[in-house]
């Protein structure tokens, strides 16, 4: 089989050419099919989930110099930190920016003895055992975890929580590396 | 030693500066050592190729390929030698709570740096001079290259630090913290857009006609448009799947919308090149050259504004903290002013409760009315004669007035409740408000 140029061309022009900007154009949509599949996935993951009452730690930490434990205070006592029972609120929100919408809705909460459902910013799974006691005692800021909350109107999430990444600290604090410290 | 870390911390407008200038130097370095390593790499390419084809045009192409990319010394020294020196300052700025790379990271990129100009600038002069290489002149050229690429390579894994705030404390304990998959894909990413724009540069540049045989120029011309092309569509192809893997490595707190869309304009302005390049004949002038050169700056400066974003997004809180600092920081700083001056002991303790009381009371605390706690004009006079009481309560606070909350215990140290107390006790005899 030989072709002239010209049958080459018509060739080049009809059959090779569309089925090279077919083939770029799928790559390309493929690539941005997964960008879009890791943008929703990390939008599904709420890094800085909205809570029921915009609560600012700016203003309690930063500005009133509240100390973390005056609120979460199982933080130095026990496994987990905890989330202040309204009466703590409500000790200085009887009288403080009780014309506040947010405040209205922390005040309703307390009148009908209905606990706030605070969505959880930080959480592992199951099977890995934390306590918040262990690194408080081992004198582990807060903001080695946490980051400065006290600088951030909604609280975002920091640390992967990967175990990875409790692990590298571990291993830099000298701290247990043991399956069975984390895994019971 | 010199340790910029230990630097006064920064304003926050500063700070943005200086992000902002990070990134613009980044914007003229980069570019420019990227043509560098692609150029001479595709040289030595070549200069196999030749010998192995044992075709002149290969040759010529590789001597022509350096002559255009390897500028003369001073422009090394401005482009390739002053921008790592004010990066590393610029660094040291951006993560004012830690220096966590020592200045001896800086000297070691530096010094690969600086041979690997040194090799390379023999390695051309050589490759000038004659189309037939000696070995040794092709191994010059490789050792310059690949200390050029390992300066990269140790840039780019400290660059990725900047994305990880929260590893600083590690990395300041152990060293080997610095090497993260993250850094490991900026390199491959950097790479990518590094040859994307040689193959740019080589279709608008090279290929220049010389005298002699027209069919021969024509066949030369075709060559290095070809392998231009290649080179260019290559890299357009492989350089968005790195910016996936440097979004999946990226972490969590680094990400926001900006980070994923300018990411997608990255990638539609790669399809942009990649078409560009298949759609242009490559024949005669007027070629895709010039088109594809710009498409790639243009990604590399969206790909900059892109880790601009993510590095600002890293360390938003730092920066609100610092916002908030700012003003008790100024009291700070006019109390340390005053200080200098010669003063009586009391005046002195009464400036440093001033600031004490902004920093850790003012926020509950009035002293003409009530706020959180009491206005303080009533219920310190009660404490006048006895400072250690007052101390006492400020140590460690009990119920007093059932009708208000309690006051939390602040955990203040000894100097500071000490001043404060004592500032308190003159204010109110005073009975003035602040
Ligand atoms: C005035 C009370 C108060 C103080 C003081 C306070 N917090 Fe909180 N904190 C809360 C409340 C209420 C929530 C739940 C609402 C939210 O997540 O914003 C919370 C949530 C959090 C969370 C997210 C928990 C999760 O996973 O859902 C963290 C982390 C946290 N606080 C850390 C701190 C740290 C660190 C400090 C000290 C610097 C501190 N807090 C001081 C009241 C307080
Ligand atoms: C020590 C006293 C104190 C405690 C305890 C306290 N707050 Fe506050 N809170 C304040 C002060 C003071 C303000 C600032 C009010 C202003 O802006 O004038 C404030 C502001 C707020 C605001 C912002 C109101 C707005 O819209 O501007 C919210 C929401 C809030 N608090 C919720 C809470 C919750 C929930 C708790 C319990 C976990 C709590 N507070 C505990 C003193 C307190
Ligand atoms: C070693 C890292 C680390 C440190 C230090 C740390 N946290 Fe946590 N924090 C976590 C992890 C991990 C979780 C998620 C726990 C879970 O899901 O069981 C968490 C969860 C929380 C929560 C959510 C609710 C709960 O009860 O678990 C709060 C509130 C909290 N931390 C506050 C604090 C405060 C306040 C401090 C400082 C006194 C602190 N944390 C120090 C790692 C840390
Ligand atoms: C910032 C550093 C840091 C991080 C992050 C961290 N830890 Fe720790 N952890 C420590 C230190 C330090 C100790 C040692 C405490 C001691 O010696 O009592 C410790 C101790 C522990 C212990 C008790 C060990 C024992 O000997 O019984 C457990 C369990 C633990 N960590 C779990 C975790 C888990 C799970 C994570 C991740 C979600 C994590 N840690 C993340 C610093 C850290
Ligand atoms: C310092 C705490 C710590 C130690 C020590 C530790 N792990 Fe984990 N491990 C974790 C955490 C936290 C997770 C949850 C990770 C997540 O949510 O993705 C985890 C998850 C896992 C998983 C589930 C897979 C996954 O990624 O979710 C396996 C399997 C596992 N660990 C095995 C081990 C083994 C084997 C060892 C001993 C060599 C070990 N771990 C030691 C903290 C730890
Ligand atoms: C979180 C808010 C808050 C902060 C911060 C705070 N206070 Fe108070 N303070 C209170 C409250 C509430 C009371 C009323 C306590 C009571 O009557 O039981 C009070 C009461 C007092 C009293 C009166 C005690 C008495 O005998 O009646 C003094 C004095 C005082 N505070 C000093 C200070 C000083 C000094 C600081 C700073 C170092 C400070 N406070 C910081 C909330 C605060």
């Amino acid at each position: 089989m030989t072709h002239s140029p010209a049958a080459e061309q018509r060739v080049e022009k009809t059959v090779r050419k569309p089925a090279i900007l077919l083939a770029v154009t799928a790559y390309f949509g493929v690539l941005l099919l997964a960008l879009a599949a890791l943008g929703i996935s990390w939008y599904r993951a709420g890094l800085a989930p909205d809570q029921p009452i915009a609560f600012p730690h700016t203003i309690h930490v930063s500005k009133l110099n509240l100390p973390c434990n005056f609120c979460h205070i199982f933080v130095d006592r026990s496994r987990h930190a905890g989330a202040p029972p309204l009466e703590k609120c409500m000790s200085c929100h009887t009288a403080i920016a009780t014309e506040r919408e947010e405040i209205r809705k922390l005040a309703r909460h307390y009148e009908e003895k209905r606990p706030v459902e605070w969505n959880r910013v930080y959480s592992l799974p199951e099977h890995v055992y934390f306590s918040h006691k262990r690194h408080v005692k081992a004198q582990v800021d807060c903001s080695e975890c946490h980051g400065k909350v006290g600088a951030m109107k909604k609280v975002r999430k920091v640390g992967s929580l990967k175990m990875g990444w409790c692990v590298s600290c571990h291993r830099v604090r000298g701290a247990s590396l043991d399956c069975a410290t984390c895994h019971k | 030693m010199v340790s910029l870390g230990n630097l006064q911390p920064l304003s926050p407008q500063f700070y943005l500066l200086l992000r902002h200038g990070l990134f613009l130097v980044l914007f003229l370095h980069l570019p420019f050592l990227g043509l560098l390593i692609g150029g001479s790499a595709v040289s030595l390419l070549l200069n196999f190729l030749g010998k192995e084809k044992r075709d002149p045009s290969y040759l010529r192409f590789s001597q022509e390929l350096m002559g255009t990319v390897l500028m003369s010394k001073s422009a090394l020294f401005m482009f390739g030698l002053v921008p790592p020196l004010l990066v590393w300052f610029i660094y040291a700025r951006v993560l004012f709570d830690a220096s966590p790379l020592p200045w001896q990271f800086w000297v070691v990129i530096l010094a690969v740096l600086l041979s690997g100009f040194a090799l390379l600038s023999s390695y051309r002069s050589a490759r000038g001079r004659a189309l037939d290489l000696s070995p040794m002149s092709a191994a010059t050229g490789a050792a310059g290259l690949l200390a050029v690429i390992l300066a990269v390579f140790l840039f780019s894994a400290g660059y990725g630090i900047l994305f990880n705030p929260g590893k600083l404390p590690l990395l300041q304990k152990q060293v080997r913290f610095f090497l993260s998959w993250h850094g490991v894909v900026k390199f491959l990413l950097f790479l990518a857009f590094f040859f994307g724009m040689t193959g740019g540069a080589i279709l608008l540049l090279c290929g220049r006609p010389a005298e002699g045989d027209e069919g021969a120029e024509a066949a030369y011309r075709e060559l290095v448009q070809r392998f231009g092309a290649n080179l260019a569509i290559l890299a357009t192809l492989v350089l968005p799947v790195f910016l996936l893997l440097d979004l999946v490595t990226l972490p969590d707190i680094a990400l926001s919308a900006e980070v994923f869309v300018s990411s997608a304009v990255v990638v539609l302005l790669s399809l942009a090149a990649c078409l560009t390049l298949f759609l242009s004949d490559r024949k005669g002038e007027g070629g895709p050259g010039a088109r594809v050169a710009f498409l790639f700056v243009l990604i590399f400066l969206v790909i900059l504004l892109r880790d601009d974003a993510a590095v600002g997004n890293a360390y938003q809180d730092q920066i609100a903290f610092l916002h908030m600092q700012a003003p008790v920081a100024e009291l700070v700083h006019a109390d340390e002013k005053h200080r200098e001056k010669p003063a009586a002991a009391d005046r002195v303790a009464g400036d440093a409760g001033k600031v004490v009381f902004e920093k850790s009371c003012a926020g509950c605390h009035r002293f003409d009315i009530r706020v959180v706690g009491p206005p303080l004009n009533e219920v310190v006079p009660k404490y006048a004669g006895d400072a250690e009481k007052l101390k006492g309560f400020i140590r460690n606070p009990v119920k007093v007035n059932p009708d208000l909350p309690s006051m939390p215990r602040l955990g203040l140290p000894e100097e500071e409740i000490d001043a404060v107390a004592r500032y308190l006790i003159e204010k109110a005899k005073a009975g003035g408000s602040p």
